[in-house]
């Protein structure tokens, strides 16, 4: 069987697979087979090119990922099925239930797939007797739940299933949830006995003329449409749901009856989602009484998640309204009395076949009766319409894809990198100072010495200290109160705010970018005006007064408040449209002491200055100290006096080490560069200049508008003008005169007239 | 035929222009040919003709402006005139459509780029408007991030 490759990659035959990488990007580089070789027929998946999956499809079918040749124009009202596809196992088949609730389908462009249904005993048949709509954008073949049963399908017979529209709503006869077909719901009655009306939804038949039969299986991603529940409402209809007239309490009680219904009662006690204080209606969704906030709420089956997307109930649902979106699947539709009346080949009155644009969307629109044989759909037998295809053809695009918001929206996400992040005040920065710049004096004792200092450097910890020009925990997030400032395994007792966010959002606040009066023209704009903007630690940016201009004007600092690096956003009332880079952190240098090492080489110096007094006119330098000593802090007091050691003679070695110790080079370290701090001599707050035109000396404007008139371009008659006026052209139809009259007055108009 | 001479200080392009009558209607004296756009009409000698700048046909039913008045022989003098479009059709002209690019009754300087208006083409004026927020600069305050 021949599918037409130009239907969205869709291979060019069953047999061969050529298929492009479109094809097979879907199924991440497998190919889906319907291996009919082994019993129990199943659908697996084989790598593209594999020998393996050429054995495969020389007794199977290939299942590919190509889709319907059509696209939904969907409703904005649609709920997606409560049911994740899934396979099913048991009898009756379980769905494993999925929380999709709240999505809505809104002018669905993608094309639409179907796949076969549940857990078929006959594999073949499921394909061709139950299949399934889906969302091509929808399908994830790599997920678990696409695992053999659910592969989209193009070769299916388009006249073995169609669409029967059910109503659901209120039956005041019964005082039950009723799901009636179109066709019983306006024969009863319509909304005289069927009142609230909660929904709609397509019953989906397959089988084809004489062997129509249908299922629990919902057409996803439409389970059921309901044009919303508005909770304000309940109190007023209320009642109807509960039975045996005991009216509508503060809270229902729910029992579920043999049928399957629920009917509910008034009750005075309030529960949970897992107890009856609830309302079920169609799809699953539930009515759910909570206490925080106080009302009755549409939520999830559980009644977890609040539905904040709803309109009025109550609508009075029409009977073309709801055809039309039976119609907008793209599938027959029959509104008849008996599903078993329904032959697509001899269609009657309450048989539609579906129409589509050009592009091959459904339209919503259909013909009934026989004429709808005339269609292209009416002439579908299966999903390749022949000569109908259609060409992959993007519609054109779709204004309403632009932002309605038109609003920038940061996130919200608070990043922090691995270091420690402190805010502190000068007071706090100074005891921290004092810590770090410790001197050998003002170590306590040797024994601290080893509990502190020998493995550590306060300097070396300390990365940085930056200085911004406002207080940094009024933007940042942080711990609630302050803690101790901690540097390595060093207490300084200093508090301070611990950082809990490395960017932060400052806002700079606004003005409103107003022409002056009397430059509400075209002086305000380029190239007769400019403006820029001066924004504080950035600079000065220049911004079109076009884009501006009758706007709120405003400024974001986008602030990595570890490097004091900024990007400051200027916003058009919501939306940014111009950014500057700059620096409003000032890196403040710290030069502390390398405690630590100053410690070690102090410790060393001692141990020198013992070792020589024991070992005068001791060999090389290092044998006495290596006694005593670790070769790290050899290395240090080297280090600390500045060179390598060298060798002395054992007469000048007591006084060297005496020196050592008495001389003591205290070891530096300097973290940072000193940042450029003139910024904070500067204007703290932005400004926005206007550079506007003036006029020549002595001009007089109103003369000059006597004289000349003023530019303009208003097209209307001329009546409403006064004084000079000049036109570009007119339409003179309607004067009587000759044709060198009719030049001559053109002529004078375009030179200027004096009305 | 007869010629109602006027005097008018309009401009020329004034549509609906201001007209005085001068001296009383004169009968124009047929020649050779007249042509409707700019006849010469040839009239008796009239004093107060010579103190018109406009008039009116009656046989036309146009206006003229007077660009030239002749003396001729025989006590005649011949007007030259040209058609005036704008207030033969005046009221007609109330009620066309037309694009208008200049116009002293739009009252101002639109958003349509005027190159004749007056501007001083090098002298500029700065002015700036200040945000409604500042930073704060406050040394006692946490000001300063310590990163370790």
């Amino acid at each position: 069987m021949e599918i037409n490759s130009t239907i969205w990659g869709a291979p060019s035959s069953w047999e061969t697979y050529n298929i492009s990488p479109i094809n097979i990007e879907p199924f991440g580089g497998k190919l889906p087979v319907f291996d009919t070789s082994a019993s129990g027929a199943s659908i697996n998946r084989y790598s593209v090119g594999s020998a393996l999956a050429a054995e495969k499809l020389s007794t199977g079918r290939l299942i590919d990922a190509s889709v319907c040749p059509w696209r939904i124009k969907g409703d904005s009202y649609f709920i997606r099925d409560v049911y994740r596809v899934a396979l099913l196992t048991g009898s009756p088949p379980v769905f494993e239930a999925s929380p999709l609730y709240d999505e809505y389908a809104r002018n669905m462009g993608a094309p639409v797939a179907l796949t076969w249904g549940n857990a078929p005993s006959n594999v073949y048949d499921a394909l061709m007797l139950n299949p399934k709509f889906h969302w091509n954008e929808d399908f994830d073949p790599s997920s678990p739940q696409y695992s053999g049963a659910w592969a989209p399908l193009v070769d299916f017979d388009y006249r073995k299933i169609c669409v029967v529209p059910v109503v659901v709503a209120y039956d005041s006869n019964t005082y039950q949830v009723a799901k009636v077909s179109l066709y019983t719901y306006l024969a009863n009655g319509g909304n005289t006995r069927y009142r609230y009306i909660q929904g709609i939804y397509p019953r989906i038949y397959t089988g084809g003329a004489g062997n129509w039969q249908t299922s629990l299986m919902r057409l996803r991603p439409f389970g059921a449409m309901v044009k919303g529940f508005e909770v304000d409402n309940f109190p007023n209809f209320g009642e109807d749901f509960a039975t045996y007239g005991d009216g509508l309490g503060e809270y229902v009680i729910g029992s579920t009856q043999s049928n399957g219904y629920t009917n509910y009662s008034a009750s005075d006690k309030q529960g949970d989602a897992a107890a009856s204080y609830r309302y079920q209606l169609t799809n699953h969704q539930h009515i759910f009484y909570r206490s925080i906030p106080e009302g009755w709420y549409l939520t999830d089956r559980d009644g977890s998640a609040f539905i904040t997307e709803y309109d009025n109930v109550n609508n009075d649902f029409d009977a073309d309204w709801i055809i039309s979106q039976m119609l907008t699947l793209g599938l027959w539709v029959y509104t008849g009395p008996d599903i078993n009346d329904f032959d697509p080949e001899h269609p009657d009155e309450y048989s539609w076949a579906p129409l589509f644009d050009e592009y091959g969307t459904t339209t919503g629109e259909g013909v009934n009766g026989p004429d709808a044989s005339q269609t292209a759909a009416g002439g579908w037998t299966n999903n390749v319409a022949g000569e109908n295809v259609y060409k992959g053809e993007e519609p054109p695009f779709d204004p309403s894809t632009y932002d309605p918001d038109n609003k920038t929206v940061l996130p919200s996400n608070a990043f922090i990198s691995g270091n420690e992040l402190y805010a502190l005040n000068i007071g706090e920065v100074q005891g921290v100072l004092g810590v770090v710049n410790s001197t050998a004096e003002n170590v306590a004792s040797t024994l601290e010495v080893v509990q502190k200092f020998m493995t550590n450097n306060p300097i070396d910890v300390i990365k940085g200290l930056v200085y911004y020009p406002f207080v940094v925990t009024d933007y940042v997030e942080h711990d609630p109160s302050q803690t101790n400032v901690i540097l390595g395994n060093i207490d300084t007792n200093v508090n301070g705010y611990k950082i809990n966010q490395r960017v932060i959002v400052v806002n700079a606040g606004s003005c409103t970018y107003y022409p002056p009066n009397g430059l509400n023209d075209f002086r305000s704009y380029e190239p007769y005006s400019s403006a820029e903007l001066y924004i504080p630690y950035c600079g000065s940016v220049q911004i079109s007064p076009a884009d501006y201009i009758g706007h709120k004007v405003s400024v974001k600092y986008l602030i990595d408040i570890e490097s004091g690096a900024c990007v400051a956003l200027i916003y058009r009332d919501e939306l940014a449209i111009d950014s500057i880079a700059g620096q409003i952190g000032v890196s403040c240098p710290i030069t502390g002491v390398q405690t630590s090492s100053m410690a070690a080489a102090q410790e060393q110096a001692q141990r020198n200055s013992i070792n020589s007094k024991i070992a005068i006119g001791a060999a090389a330098v290092g044998v006495g100290a290596a006694v005593f000593t670790a070769g790290s802090s050899l290395a240090l007091t080297a280090a600390a006096v500045g060179g390598a050691a060298t060798l002395t003679s054992a007469g000048t070695r007591l006084s060297a080490s005496q020196y050592e110790l008495e001389h003591q080079k205290i070891p530096y370290k300097s973290v940072g560069a000193a940042g450029a701090a003139t910024s904070t001599a500067n204007e703290q707050f932005c400004r926005l200049v206007i550079h506007r035109p003036v006029m020549l000396d002595g001009a007089d404007l109103a003369a000059f508008g006597t004289v000349n008139g003023y530019a303009c371009c208003i097209t209307a008659p001329l009546s409403t003008f006064s004084g000079f006026t000049q036109v570009s052209a007119a339409d003179l139809s309607g004067v009587s005169c000759t044709a060198n009259e009719r030049a001559a007055l053109l002529s004078a108009l375009q030179a200027g007239v004096i009305l | 035929m007869t010629l109602t001479l006027y005097s008018t200080t309009d401009d020329n392009r004034v549509v609906n222009k201001t007209l005085t009558a001068v001296g009383s209607a004169v009968t124009v004296r047929p020649t050779e040919r007249l042509d409707m756009m700019a006849p010469n009409f040839l009239i008796d000698y009239a004093a107060a003709a010579l103190g018109a700048n406009y008039c009116y046909c009656d046989t036309f039913d146009r206006y003229y402006y007077i660009n030239d008045i002749t003396l001729e022989t025989g006590r005649r003098m011949i007007l030259h005139c040209t058609i005036d479009v704008l207030k033969t059709y005046a009221a007609a002209l109330a009620d066309v459509e037309a694009t208008v690019i200049r116009s002293a009754s739009v009252g101002g300087p639109t958003p349509i780029t005027d190159k004749k208006l007056p501007v001083d083409p090098h002298k500029y004026e700065l002015k700036s408007i200040k945000f409604d927020k500042s930073f704060q600069q406050d040394n006692n305050k946490s000001c300063y991030v310590l990163i370790t």
